[in-house]
């Protein structure tokens, strides 16, 4: 067998599945070892099949949370995970390749304990799992009983949305009368509840595949190279990127950071963070003014053009070039090539919607470039930032919605503000009394990826009782009662489905024995609800593969998932579904169909956004911490937060990968210089809200006045208060964005200096 | 020479710094690697001032050179370059850790673990020569590293007009052609 070239477009399954017709899988087997090597992988890396090995198919455990869910091959010998790298068919980044160093991690919760120290001393004591489930349940019937389920927040994190978990998390609070939940995101509520506003749905963003049907395609603040976001699996983002520039299209990046991703653009254009808005009105008002844009397409399917026309006269670009940093005559020539080389497609990520100009107008005048220029629903277009295919997968009745007796929610960014000022704001942005007092998280990452973490362990230090579900020593388990030790991915039954815009659908089998004393969560779940009497109610008896199979059962109705069943999902591993390349609104450009809005057009004039009280047309909203405001006197420096591809989130920053990415403070040398830092100082970066140290990294990768520090790593604050472990979010802010109850994290300034 | 020389080729233009490689060398090959070494690496570079900056990834193992320096320094005929594919190999046996490898090598390539012996990567020699692909090779996101012979690897990138890497050792490294500055 030779090297085999055709990377990524190869399927070794298609070869197996007619291999396995004639015979031929069998010929390859003796140097295997293990039933599932034979029926699944076919050919495993010598090492992999060493005497008494045996291979899985796992997913990555970003499951749920990273928009890639890659499927991983996970090599067991003896009980005990020895190798875990790409399914061969696919490809996964490193946070899949890395993977074993984050379950084979010796500082692993082992057990249950209780706190003996205080609050953040990380004092604990080894109790067992009947005194840990009587504590859990004991506290639940003791608090409710007091205060109501309200006083309770339930708060399953984004490191339990496997399709085995998505269903019992919300069912556990359920049964048990419900408790308080959260709504919003810290994620892309920004987007998802904006781009409805102008297009009627949220599946407005087309398969990046189309990038090759692009004659110009702007990635605006979006981080493919790093982030793999809306694509099936690593790296897909950025071989479709390179091969379609490789073809021919111009690929231009818009971002404060010079990211991998820019750095395969053939055109970066640095901006000050926050602005972008400002720069895509500045856009339509050049091709409205010079005349460029679609005056058939805009006749046809556009509402509210003259209100925009006028409303754009503003946005002068001379007026965005001092707000965004960017040259006057560099928005000029950008606005007026992609108006005039349709199809051109912006391909807007979710950094830019995350900013104070409320409520991401960004999303809104992206929305309206593409609609003016007629770059909606055909090949090489994009309509706005949204979701993208979206598969459908629904919970339905499985949630049990009706036994809660719960009315109120706190806003997921904003959990602290919710217990230390006991008022809530809703979903329907009115303000209601809480009274929180335990909170209950599994896999959740409230102290480190929520804004302002200190101001979180302040909260938290107010609370009766904090219970905290997961695998390692977390921010929030410093802070916890009751720690409870969980299992990873690899340690039972679970799915990768992310419903965003991947079309995959990856399971993940049991590789390993729980660890020590691990429990899964839904273990967790169903002994709690057995200790309080509701365990027939929440299905105590059901095991993971029952909650997977009734989940896929519940999402039949959607056209995309109809036909998966548990079994071909087993079998088959890693099942596409939907039609690929997705292009949103095709029916509509082609033939003539309403678009899903009231006016049946794309709504540049919004009357929901008028009823809401917001900008009924996209409008650039200045005030949020930036350069022009009054926190800019002490603080001149804005900052950005890039993700990092070793890590998700808080999650999977284990010691293999620690070792390789320093958590830096990226800084311009125009900045540094002023400061008189120089790479690999010590500096502290700091406001109003809290203080960081770590080591300069002097760079032109940011402009003059931006810094960048990559997201994600562990807050651990020292005896003076200062985070020296360097999460960022120590630095940033809780304020919410007025649609989508979405977190603004990139709406920051700091300043910097030598210690 | 009737040799088959193995060996790398790598796409700088291609590679995105994502270190998948490095991790699945790491994973496939850390039995005697331990935690704190890794026998491939992945160094980026900044170029250029804002806004035309450059990010240079260079992804790098062992070369498995045509005439290796290690081999020659090795006092104790420890390392060895095989006669069939050209892939240089060590035999830990013989090592004496006296590290002369290291200094001699250009590319900075040989590691010392706990046992203070030579390590390196062995081209996932088992795998290779069984039809499988290299760790890095399987990994690689960006369509940027393959592993093999070298005759294969130049006939299956004639596109790119792959080139030798130029180096006093003649390491077994194609690249293609670097183009025209514009």
């Amino acid at each position: 067998m030779g090297n085999n070239i055709e990377k990524g477009s190869v399927n070794r399954r298609t070869f197996l599945k007619s291999a396995a017709v004639t015979g031929i899988a069998a010929a390859v087997g003796d140097r295997l070892v293990g039933e599932p090597i034979l029926n699944f992988f076919g050919t495993p890396n010598v090492i992999h099949a060493a005497e008494g090995a045996r291979e899985f198919s796992a997913c990555c455990p970003s499951l749920g949370l990273c928009t890639a869910t890659c499927p991983l091959k996970v090599t067991v010998k003896e009980g005990r995970i020895t190798h875990i790298t790409n399914h061969p068919d696919y490809l996964c980044c490193t946070k899949g390749h890395s993977q074993r160093s984050t379950v084979n991690d010796p500082n692993r919760l082992k057990y249950p304990m209780k706190r003996v120290g205080e609050r953040g001393e990380a004092k604990f004591q080894r109790i067992t799992w009947d005194e840990a489930i009587d504590l859990y349940a004991g506290k639940i019937h003791e608090i409710g009983g007091k205060y109501g389920n309200e006083s309770i927040l339930f708060y399953p994190g984004r490191g339990t949305m496997g399709l085995a978990r998505l269903a019992p998390r919300v069912r556990f609070a359920n049964v048990l009368g419900g408790m308080t939940t959260v709504w919003g995101s810290l994620c892309i509520n920004n987007k998802t509840s904006v781009a409805p506003m102008m297009y009627g749905i949220t599946n407005t963003e087309s398969d990046l595949d189309t990038i090759k049907d692009s004659k110009l395609a702007i990635i605006w603040g979006y981080g493919f190279a790093d982030s793999n976001r809306r694509v099936d699996f690593a790296g897909q983002g950025m071989r479709i990127l390179m091969d379609a520039r490789e073809k021919g299209t111009r690929i231009v990046v818009i971002d404060p950071f010079f990211s991998q991703t820019a750095a395969k653009a053939d055109q970066w254009i640095p901006i000050m963070p926050g602005t972008d808005g400002a720069m895509a009105l500045a856009m339509a008002n050049v091709i409205i003014n010079r005349d460029l844009y679609d005056k058939d397409f805009v006749a046809r399917h556009v509402f509210g053009f003259e209100e925009f026309k006028q409303h754009v006269q503003q946005y002068t670009p001379k007026w965005a070039a001092k707000i965004t940093g960017v040259p006057e005559k560099l928005i000029t020539s950008l606005a007026v090539e992609y108006a005039t080389n349709q199809p051109s497609a912006i391909f807007p990520g979710d950094g830019p919607s995350r900013v104070g100009n409320d409520p991401s107008q960004w999303v809104l005048a992206c929305g309206a470039l593409a609609a003016i220029t007629g770059s909606v629903g055909k090949p090489g277009t994009n309509a706005t930032a949204g979701f993208g295919f979206n598969k459908g997968v629904s919970i339905g009745k499985l949630g049990a919605a009706e036994k809660s007796k719960v009315k109120v929610q706190l806003n997921e960014c904003q959990i602290a503000d919710a217990i230390l000022t006991g008022k809530a704001v809703q979903s329907n942005y009115k303000v209601a009394p809480v009274s929180i007092r335990m909170l209950i998280g599994h896999g959740a990452s409230v102290v480190n990826q929520t804004g302002n973490s200190n101001k979180i362990v302040k909260a938290l230090k107010k609370l009766d009782y904090v219970i905290c579900a997961d695998q390692f020593m977390t921010p929030l388990a410093r802070y916890s009662d009751l720690l409870l030790p969980a299992t990873t991915v690899f340690e039972g039954n679970d799915a990768g489905y992310y419903a965003q815009a991947g079309h995959a659908v990856v399971y993940s089998e049991k590789c390993i024995e729980p660890m020590y004393e691990c429990r899964s969560d839904l273990d967790m779940w169903a002994a709690v609800a057995t200790r309080l009497g509701v365990g027939a109610d929440f299905h105590s008896d059901w095991k993971d593969v029952d909650w997977m199979r009734e989940t896929l059962k519940a999402s039949s109705n959607s056209p995309q998932m109809g036909n998966l069943t548990l079994e071909r999902l087993q079998k088959e591993k890693v099942v596409f579904v939907g039609p690929r390349p997705f292009i949103p609104f095709q029916e509509q450009v082609t033939q003539g169909k309403p678009f899903p809005t009231k006016s049946g057009k794309i709504e540049l004039y919004s009357k929901t956004m008028e009823e809401k009280g917001l900008p009924p047309l996209p409008t650039y909203l200045d005030d949020f911490e930036n350069p022009r405001h009054s926190a800019a006197k002490k603080y001149p420096l804005a900052i950005c937060t890039p993700h990092s591809v070793a890590w998700l989130h808080s999650r999977s920053n284990n010691r293999w990968v620690n070792k390789l990415y320093p958590i830096d403070v990226i800084m311009n040398p125009v900045d540094a210089a002023h400061r008189k830092i120089k790479t690999g100082d010590n500096v502290q970066i700091f406001n109003d809200r809290g203080v960081i140290e770590r080591k300069a990294k002097v760079s032109e990768r940011v402009p003059a006045g931006v810094i960048a520090m990559h997201q994600g790593v562990w807050f651990k604050p020292g005896a003076d208060g200062v985070d020296r472990g360097g999460g960022v979010n120590t630095l940033t802010i809780d304020t919410i964005d007025r649609v989508g109850g979405a977190a603004t994290y990139n709406s920051v300034v700091v300043e910097v200096k030598k210690v | 020479m009737s040799t088959t020389q193995y060996g790398f080729y790598y796409d700088a233009d291609r590679c995105i710094g994502c270190r998948a490689c490095v991790f699945a060398c790491k994973d496939r090959n850390d039995n005697e690697a331990g935690e704190s070494l890794y026998w491939r690496t992945v160094t980026t570079v900044e170029s250029g001032k804002i806004p035309n900056l450059r990010l240079s990834n260079q992804s790098l193992s062992c070369n498995h050179c045509a005439e290796p320096a290690c081999v020659a320094a090795c006092p104790s005929k420890a390392l060895s370059k095989r006669s069939d594919d050209g892939i240089v190999v060590v035999d830990k046996s013989k090592c004496v850790g006296c590290k002369a490898c290291g200094a001699a090598c250009p590319y900075g390539v040989p590691q010392y673990g706990t046992d203070g012996k030579m390590q390196k990567c062995d081209l996932c020699l088992d795998d290779i020569k069984h039809g499988n692909k290299t760790a890095c090779d399987s990994a690689c996101t960006g369509d940027a590293l393959y592993a093999g012979p070298l005759n294969e690897l130049a006939r299956t990138w004639a596109k790119k007009s792959p080139v030798l890497m130029a180096g006093t050792t003649h390491p077994s490294l194609l690249f293609p052609k670097p183009k025209k500055p514009k």
